[in-house]
C-alpha cells in the first residue's frame, strides 16, 4: 500500500509537510474502510472476482494496477461495493471520505503523469502564432495557416501546450508551401508596377443630376423602394474597363446635392417595437446585412482581388440625438450566383468629425471573399452606417447619419515600389553589386528576426552555401532567395521555441535549471501577449540585457498590452480558457428559436471584448463573475432584450435588474453549454467547476453512461430540476452529480441561447416551446442555499474567492508556459495569488506577475 | 507545314490524350508494368460510439439491431444493412473479434486503437503502427501517395481522442486531412512551375535543415529533444516523400471531371460530405493515386461530427444515441445512414471494371467500430468487404468468441496484400476462414 500515497515522494525524493499529512489520512481513514469492508472479501482468505486487495499494487502512478483501483474507486462511490447483501455497511460519510481521498490520489498521479516536470518543454508555433510571426515577419497581414491540419486541445483546453503540438510530415509540407507561397509573393512581383484598377464613386449622381443620366428607370430599379441607381466607369491607367453598378438602397439626396446620407436605419422603419426582429426588405440572400439598412454599393468586374485594396471616403458625421455618432463600416464580397453572395467586414470605426475628412482605409483583397466565381458575376463593395436604431426609440430623424461625398476605391495599391515588404528583406547596401557579400547580409537581418535572436557567423554562412548551391539552377538572384528563405522558414529554429543550452549536453546528464536568456524571455512573452514575434523594441532591449530588470520587464509588459497586438490575447486566452469553441461546436434548434447564425459571432465577440476591456482598465478579476457593466452592440441588446441601446460595441453601466454582467451571463457560455434548444445545467455547473475554479469533477465511471440530456417539457409539467432530482435519485449517479449539478441549476434562468426567462413563460422561444417552469433555487453539497445566479457569484466571490483567484492565475500561468502546472508551480501560483490579493485583484497585475514569475523566467 | 492527323508523335498524343481521357481508360496509363489487375489495394473504415444491439428475442431485433442472426451463410441481416445486401456474396460480417489490450478500456478512445491492436490502457507511449500503414510499406510504393488519410475531424486532435486511425512506425498520429477541396488538389490538381521549382531544391532545403538540426540537438535535454526528434523525423519524412515526388514528376497528374464532386461541402451537412469524401477515395483508388485510404467518419468527441444526427433531423448527437437502452429506432436510423454511405462505396469500387474483374475484387476494405453495445469495446461490429483477387471469400456471418484477438485478422491481411507477417499487435494466429 506504501507506494500508493508516495507519489509525490518518488518524484522529488523527500517527504513534504503536505503529503505527510496525507499518509496519515490514508491511514487513518483509507486502509481502515479497506479493512472493514472490502478485504473480508477481497483479501488472504477470499479473492472473490479474483481480487485482492490487500496486496493489490497501489502506485498510481507507475504500478500495474491502475486501472483496477479505478475500478475500486468507482464501485465504492456508486454504492455497488460493499454489496447490498454484505452485514457491514459504510456510513454515507465515511464512504464520502474514502472516496474524495482516493480520487484526490487519482488527480495527483494524473498531474504527474503529464507533468514535464515543472520545466518548459520545446513546442512548435501554434497554427495561430504561425500565422501571425510571418504577418510581423513579412510584414505581410494574409491569412496563411488555413490549410494547416486543425490543432488539438490540451486537457485544461490550451492549443498551445507541448504535449499536443505535434509535427508531423504534413505539416512540413505545409510550412514549406506556406513558406514558399509568402516569399515568392513579396519577392518574385514583377519589376514593373502593376497598373492601378480605380474606380471612383459620386453617389448624388445615381438621384440624377440635371443633364446627366440616370439608370434609375431600368427594369431592375422597379418595385425596389427607395432604390437607385448608375453606371460606374473604373479606369486603368487612363483606360476604362467593363463598367460597373452603382447601387443605392434607402439614401437620401443631401440637401446641397452633393451628396448623400445614409442612417442606420430605414425611414419606415417601425420605432415603437425595440426588440422585433428586423424585416428585409429586397437585397441579396445569405448572412450579409444588405436589405436590412440604408446603403449602397458598387458592382464591379475584374478587379485585382489578390492585391492591397485602398479605400478612401469623403465623409462627415451628422450626430443624433444624445451626442451620438455614426459609424462607417464597409464590406468587401462578390455575388455567388442565385441571389447568394459572399462578403466581411473591413471597417467598422465612429465617425465624430462634423466636418467633411477623408477617412483612408488599406486592406488586402485575398482576405476577402472578393473574387467573384465567374466573370459575369461582380465583385463588390458595400457601403453602411452601422450606427443601428437597436433597442433604443431614436426616430429616423434623431438617428446620427453619415454625409457621404465620395469613394474612391483602388485596387494594385502600391505606394512604394519595389514594396515595402520586398526592401525590408532586400534593402538597399554598399555591397548590393557584390552578390556574396549583400546575400550574406540579407541573410543575416533576415535570419535574426526569424530565429528571434542574434544568429552565429556560422549559422548565415550555411545558408549562404545553400544559395550558392541553388543560385545557378534559379532563374534569377530572387528565385534562389525564395528557396533560401523558405529554408530559413522551415528551420527548427524558426518552427520551434526551442530555449537550448549554450553547451552540448552529455548524454543522460539531468539539464540544470537555468534563467531564460533576454532573447528567449523576449519570445516568451511576445507569444503570451501577442501571439506573435517580439517587435524592434523587444529585441532592442535584449540586445541591451535589460529585459532581464524586473522594472523594464513590468514595463514592457504595460506597452505591449497597449499595442493592438495585445488583441491576440485576449482572442486566445479568452477563447481557450471559456471554451468559446462551443458555440461553434452547436446547432441552434430552428424549432425553438428564429436565429442567425451570424449572432454567433457577435457570442464570441462579446466575450472576447468583455475581457480585453477588464485587461485594459485593469479591472479586478472579480468582473469575470460580476460586473455591473456590460460590453455589447446594438444586436446584442436585441437580444438580451436590454432597452436603449444603440450603436456599435461599447461598454454599458448596467442594473441589477437586467441580470447580466460577467462571463456568466454571456452568452458565449451559456449557450455553448446548452443543447441548442433547452437548457444543459450538468454541462453549465461543469463549465463553471473546470473553468471558473479549476476544480474539475473526475470523468464518469466507465460502463455508466452519462446523464441524459433533460428532455423538452413534459407533459407532467415536472420542472426541470425535479428531472435531474429524478436522474440523481439514482444511486450510482448521485454522489459526483450533487457535486455538479447545483452549479448549473442556479443558471436556470437563462434559456439555452442565454436570455433570461422567469417561472410560467419564454417569450424568447418559438410558442410551442413557451411554457417553462424555471426553478434555479438549488443547495450545494455544504449546505449553502442559491436562490439564483446572484447568489452563486456571491458566493463565488465571498466563499470561495481564493479558489477562483487560484484557477484565474493557474489558467492564466499554464496558457503563458503552454505547459500543464504541477506541484512544483505552486510557489509560484501562491505568490502570485498574495501579490494579486493586495493589489485589488486586478487583471494586469495578474498578467505581470505571471511575467515576473520564477517559472516564467526560467528554464 | 501540313501533317497527317497520324504523323502526330507519341507524346503529343499522350498530351492531349491525358486531357479528354475519359476515367475508366486510366488503367492504361500507370507508370510500372504491372497489369492493372495485379493491384491490391486496403481501404480502412471506422464510424464512432457503437451500434444498437436489442436483445435476442426482441421484437426490434431484425429492425434495429446491427449483427446478423445466425451464422454462416444462412445468417439473417437486420434492416440497417439492407443497402450492402445485394452484394451479399461480396461481403462478409465479423463478429465476436476485439483487441484484448484495451477491452476493459473507458469509452471513447475507438480510434486510437482500431487499426493498431496496441496496449495504449495506461500510457500513449506504447502505441504502434496501425494495419493500413503496414501494409502500405507493401503497397505504397508504386502510386504517387503511400496512403491517404482522411477524417471528418481533421488533424490528429489529442491521445485517446485520435481524429485519425493512422500511425506511423514509431507510432505518432498521422494527421488526417478532411477539406475536400485541399484533399483533390493534392491528388488531381495542377502542379505549377512554382511546385516544379519547389520540388528541384526541396532535396537541398531538407539536407541543410537536418544539418542544422544536428547542432541544436546536441543541446537539447531528454524532454526537448523527444519533440524534436518529432520534427526530424518529419523531415525525413518528407525527404522521402520528396524522392517519390520527383519520380512521379514526369507523370501527369490524372485529369478528373469535378463536375459530379461537390468540393465545397463541409460537415454540417453530413450527407454531402460524406458522399464526396468516399468518392474521392474512390477515384484515388480508381486513378491508382494510392491504393491505402483510411477513413474516420466521426471523433468520439464533441464537436461538429457528433452532431451529424441532428443535422440528418434526429435531434441528437450521436454520443447520446449510443446511450439509448431501449429504443433504438433513433439509432438505428443514424447507423443506417452511415452503413448506407458505406454501402455506396463499396458499390461503386464493384462498379467500376478492373482487369477481368472490378476494382473492389482488388481491395480489401475493412469497416467497423472499436466498441459494441454502449461503449464495450468487444465483440466489435465488423464488415469485411472485396478483395476476391487477394484470395478474400465472402458471403457468411463469422462468429468469434470473446476471446480472439482482432490483430489476428490483421495478420491475414497483411498476408493476403503482400507484407508477410507472423504477428501483428498481440496476435496469436491468423484467421482463414475469410480466405478462399
Amino acid at each position: 500500500m506504501n507506494g500508493y500515497v508516495y507519489i509525490g515522494l518518488m518524484l522529488i525524493g523527500f517527504l513534504p509537510q503536505a503529503f505527510g499529512q496525507e499518509v496519515n489520512l490514508f491511514e487513518k481513514k483509507i486502509r481502515p474502510f479497506l479493512t472493514q469492508y472490502c478485504v473480508g472479501c477481497h483479501g488472504p482468505e477470499k479473492q472473490k472476482a479474483k481480487l485482492r486487495l490487500d496486496t493489490l499494487d497501489a502506485d498510481l502512478l507507475n504500478g500495474n494496477e491502475v486501472d483496477m483501483w479505478q475500478e475500486v474507486l468507482d464501485l465504492i462511490n456508486v454504492s455497488e461495493m460493499p454489496p447490498k447483501d454484505a452485514k457491514l455497511q459504510p456510513t454515507a460519510q465515511d464512504r464520502q471520505a474514502a472516496v474524495a481521498l482516493l480520487a484526490a490520489e487519482f488527480r495527483k498521479a494524473l498531474e504527474a503523469r503529464r507533468s514535464s516536470g515543472g520545466r518548459n518543454v520545446l513546442r512548435r508555433l501554434t497554427a495561430y502564432e504561425y500565422n501571425n510571426t510571418l504577418r510581423d515577419l513579412l510584414h505581410l497581414d494574409l491569412k496563411f495557416a488555413t490549410d494547416l491540419p486543425p490543432e488539438g486541445l490540451a486537457k485544461e483546453g490550451f492549443k498551445n501546450n507541448s504535449t499536443v503540438l505535434g509535427t508531423s510530415a504534413l505539416h512540413i509540407e505545409y510550412f514549406e508551401r506556406i513558406a514558399r507561397g509568402a516569399l515568392g509573393r513579396v519577392l518574385l512581383a514583377p519589376k514593373n508596377k502593376p497598373p492601378v484598377y480605380a474606380v471612383r464613386i459620386d453617389p448624388e449622381r445615381a438621384f440624377g443630376k440635371p443633364g446627366e443620366h440616370s439608370a434609375n428607370n431600368n427594369k431592375r430599379n422597379r418595385n425596389r423602394g427607395n432604390g437607385v441607381s448608375y453606371n460606374l466607369q473604373p479606369m486603368v491607367d487612363g483606360k476604362p474597363q467593363q463598367k460597373g453598378l452603382f447601387r443605392m438602397e434607402f439614401g437620401e439626396l443631401l440637401p446641397d446635392g452633393t451628396g448623400v446620407l445614409l442612417a442606420g436605419n430605414r425611414p419606415k422603419d417601425p420605432v415603437n417595437t425595440p426588440f422585433a426582429d428586423d424585416r428585409k426588405i429586397g437585397g441579396a440572400q445569405g448572412d450579409g446585412r444588405s436589405g436590412f439598412q440604408p446603403e449602397f454599393r458598387a458592382e464591379i468586374y475584374e478587379i485585382p482581388h489578390d492585391a492591397p485594396v485602398r479605400v478612401r471616403i469623403r465623409a462627415a458625421a451628422i450626430p443624433g440625438k444624445g451626442n451620438t455618432w455614426p459609424r462607417l463600416s464597409f464590406e468587401l464580397g462578390s455575388f455567388r450566383g442565385n441571389g447568394v453572395s459572399d462578403q466581411k467586414e473591413a471597417a467598422n470605426v465612429e465617425i465624430s468629425s462634423a466636418e467633411m475628412e477623408t477617412y483612408e482605409f488599406v486592406v488586402h483583397g485575398a482576405n476577402f471573399p472578393f473574387q467573384s466565381n465567374k466573370p459575369s458575376r461582380p465583385s463588390y463593395f458595400r457601403i453602411f452606417n452601422d450606427f443601428r436604431r437597436g433597442t433604443s426609440e431614436l426616430t429616423y430623424a434623431e438617428l446620427p447619419k453619415l454625409a457621404i461625398d465620395w469613394v474612391e476605391i483602388e485596387s494594385n495599391h502600391f505606394p512604394e515600389w519595389p514594396t515595402r515588404q520586398k526592401r525590408a528583406i532586400l534593402f538597399d547596401s554598399p555591397n548590393r553589386k557584390n552578390e556574396s557579400l549583400y546575400v550574406r547580409e540579407v541573410l543575416h537581418r533576415f535570419m535574426a528576426r526569424a530565429y528571434r535572436r542574434p544568429v552565429a557567423k556560422h549559422e548565415v554562412e550555411r545558408k549562404a552555401v545553400l544559395f550558392e548551391r541553388l543560385r545557378p539552377t534559379q532563374q534569377s538572384f530572387e528565385h534562389s532567395m525564395v528557396s533560401t528563405l523558405t529554408a530559413v522558414l522551415c528551420s527548427s529554429h524558426f518552427l520551434l521555441v526551442a530555449e537550448p543550452a549554450t553547451q552540448q549536453l552529455v548524454e543522460g546528464e539531468p539539464v540544470q535549471k537555468r534563467k531564460l536568456n533576454p532573447y528567449e524571455l523576449a519570445s516568451r512573452l511576445s507569444y503570451f501577449l501577442w501571439s506573435s514575434m517580439p517587435d524592434d523594441r523587444l529585441f532592442e532591449l535584449a540586445g541591451q540585457g535589460q529585459l532581464q530588470d524586473p522594472e523594464v520587464l513590468t514595463e514592457q509588459v504595460r506597452r505591449m498590452l497597449k499595442d493592438p497586438k495585445a488583441k491576440g490575447f485576449s482572442t486566445h486566452f479568452t477563447s481557450q480558457w471559456l471554451d468559446l469553441a462551443g458555440i461553434r461546436r452547436l446547432a441552434v434548434n430552428p424549432e425553438y428559436f428564429v436565429f442567425q447564425e451570424k449572432t454567433k459571432d457577435l457570442f464570441e465577440e462579446e466575450s472576447i471584448r468583455f475581457l480585453h476591456h477588464v485587461l485594459e482598465q485593469n479591472l479586478s478579476i472579480d468582473n469575470f463573475i460580476h460586473s455591473d457593466f456590460v460590453v455589447l452592440n446594438h444586436k446584442l441588446a436585441k437580444h438580451y432584450r436590454i432597452p436603449g441601446i444603440s450603436g456599435g460595441f461599447q461598454v454599458r453601466p448596467l442594473g441589477r435588474e437586467h441580470h447580466r454582467g460577467g462571463f456568466l451571463t454571456q452568452a458565449g457560455m451559456l449557450f455553448g453549454n446548452s443543447t441548442g434548444s433547452e437548457t444543459h445545467p450538468i454541462r453549465r455547473g461543469m463549465w463553471v467547476l473546470e473553468r471558473m475554479l479549476d476544480d474539475p469533477p473526475p470523468p464518469p465511471p466507465p460502463n455508466v453512461p452519462d446523464l441524459e440530456e433533460p428532455e423538452a417539457q413534459d407533459e407532467e409539467g415536472l420542472s426541470l430540476k425535479e428531472r435531474l432530482v429524478a436522474h440523481t435519485n439514482v444511486q450510482s449517479c448521485r454522489d459526483c452529480h450533487s457535486k455538479i449539478d447545483p452549479w448549473g441549476v442556479a443558471f436556470e434562468n437563462y434559456n439555452a441561447l442565454g436570455q433570461w426567462r422567469e417561472d410560467g413563460q419564454d417569450l424568447n422561444v418559438k410558442p410551442a416551446h413557451q411554457k417553462v417552469l424555471v426553478d434555479p433555487a438549488t443547495k450545494l453539497r455544504d449546505g449553502t442555499q442559491f436562490r439564483q445566479l446572484d447568489d452563486l457569484k456571491h458566493y463565488i466571490l465571498t466563499k470561495k474567492k481564493d479558489q477562483f483567484r487560484r484557477a484565474v492565475v493557474r489558467k492564466a500561468l499554464a496558457y503563458a508556459l503552454g505547459r500543464y502546472l504541477d506541484f512544483r508551480d505552486r510557489p509560484a501560483v501562491d505568490s502570485i495569488c498574495n501579490t494579486l490579493e493586495k493589489n485589488d485583484d486586478s487583471f494586469q497585475t495578474l498578467l505581470e506577475q505571471v511575467v515576473l514569475s520564477e517559472p516564467f523566467l526560467t528554464k | 507545314m501540313k501533317q497527317k492527323s497520324w504523323h502526330l508523335d507519341r507524346r503529343t498524343l499522350l498530351k492531349s490524350m491525358g486531357v479528354t481521357m475519359a476515367l475508366p481508360w486510366l488503367e492504361c496509363m500507370t507508370l510500372g508494368a504491372e497489369p492493372a489487375a495485379a493491384r491490391k489495394r486496403f481501404f480502412g473504415g471506422f464510424f464512432a460510439y457503437g451500434v444498437p444491439m436489442p436483445a435476442d428475442d426482441a421484437d426490434d431485433r431484425l429492425e434495429n439491431g446491427w449483427f446478423p442472426v445466425g451464422t454462416g451463410k444462412d445468417y439473417v441481416a437486420p434492416a440497417m444493412h439492407k443497402s450492402i445486401m445485394p452484394m451479399r456474396d461480396k461481403i462478409t460480417f465479423l463478429s465476436g473479434l476485439s483487441h484484448p489490450s484495451m477491452r476493459t478500456t473507458s469509452a471513447h478512445k475507438g480510434a486510437d486503437y482500431f487499426l493498431t491492436g496496441a496496449d495504449i490502457l495506461k500510457t500513449y507511449d506504447k502505441q504502434t503502427i496501425s494495419i493500413d500503414q503496414h501494409v502500405a510499406q507493401a503497397l505504397g510504393q508504386d502510386t504517387r501517395f503511400q496512403s491517404m488519410i482522411l477524417s471528418s475531424f481533421g488533424g490528429v486532435n489529442r491521445p485517446y481522442r485520435s481524429s485519425t486511425l493512422s500511425f506511423d512506425r514509431a507510432g505518432r498520429p498521422i494527421p488526417a486531412l478532411n477539406n475536400p477541396a485541399e484533399i483533390f488538389r493534392r491528388m488531381f490538381g495542377a502542379t505549377t512551375a512554382t511546385e516544379r521549382n519547389a520540388l528541384a531544391n526541396r532535396g537541398s532545403i531538407i539536407d541543410e535543415i537536418l544539418g542544422e538540426a544536428k547542432d541544436l540537438n546536441r543541446r537539447l535535454g531528454v524532454n526537448d529533444r523527444r519533440k524534436m526528434d518529432e520534427y526530424l523525423s518529419s523531415v525525413r519524412e518528407v525527404e522521402k516523400l520528396t524522392e517519390r515526388a520527383v519520380q512521379w514528376q514526369g507523370t501527369p497528374k490524372p485529369k478528373v471531371d469535378t463536375k459530379n464532386l461537390d468540393l465545397n461541402v463541409n460537415v454540417t451537412s453530413p450527407k454531402e460530405y460524406l458522399t464526396v469524401m468516399y468518392d474521392l477515395m474512390a477515384l484515388a483508388f480508381q486513378t491508382d493515386t494510392t491504393r491505402v485510404a483510411t477513413f474516420q467518419t466521426a471523433c468520439e468527441e464533441g464537436g461538429l461530427t457528433d452532431r451529424f444526427p441532428s443535422a440528418l433531423g434526429l435531434g441528437n448527437s450521436s454520443h447520446k444515441l449510443s446511450h439509448e437502452k431501449k429504443n433504438y429506432g433513433d439509432v438505428a436510423k443514424y447507423i443506417t445512414f452511415l452503413n448506407d454511405m458505406h454501402a455506396n462505396f463499396i458499390q461503386k469500387l464493384d462498379s467500376i471494371q478492373e482487369g477481368d474483374g472490378t476494382l473492389l475484387d482488388n481491395t480489401l476494405c475493412f469497416y467497423g467500430c472499436a466498441t459494441s453495445k454502449t461503449h464495450r469495446a468487444i465483440n466489435y461490429p465488423i464488415i469485411l468487404s472485396g478483395g476476391k483477387n487477394l484470395g478474400f471469400q465472402h458471403g457468411a456471418h463469422l462468429n468469434y468468441s470473446d476471446d480472439i484477438p482482432l490483430s489476428n485478422l490483421f495478420v491475414t491481411i497483411a498476408n493476403q496484400l503482400s507484407r508477410p507477417t507472423k504477428k501483428f499487435a498481440d496476435s496469436t494466429a491468423d484467421i482463414t476462414e475469410v480466405l478462399s
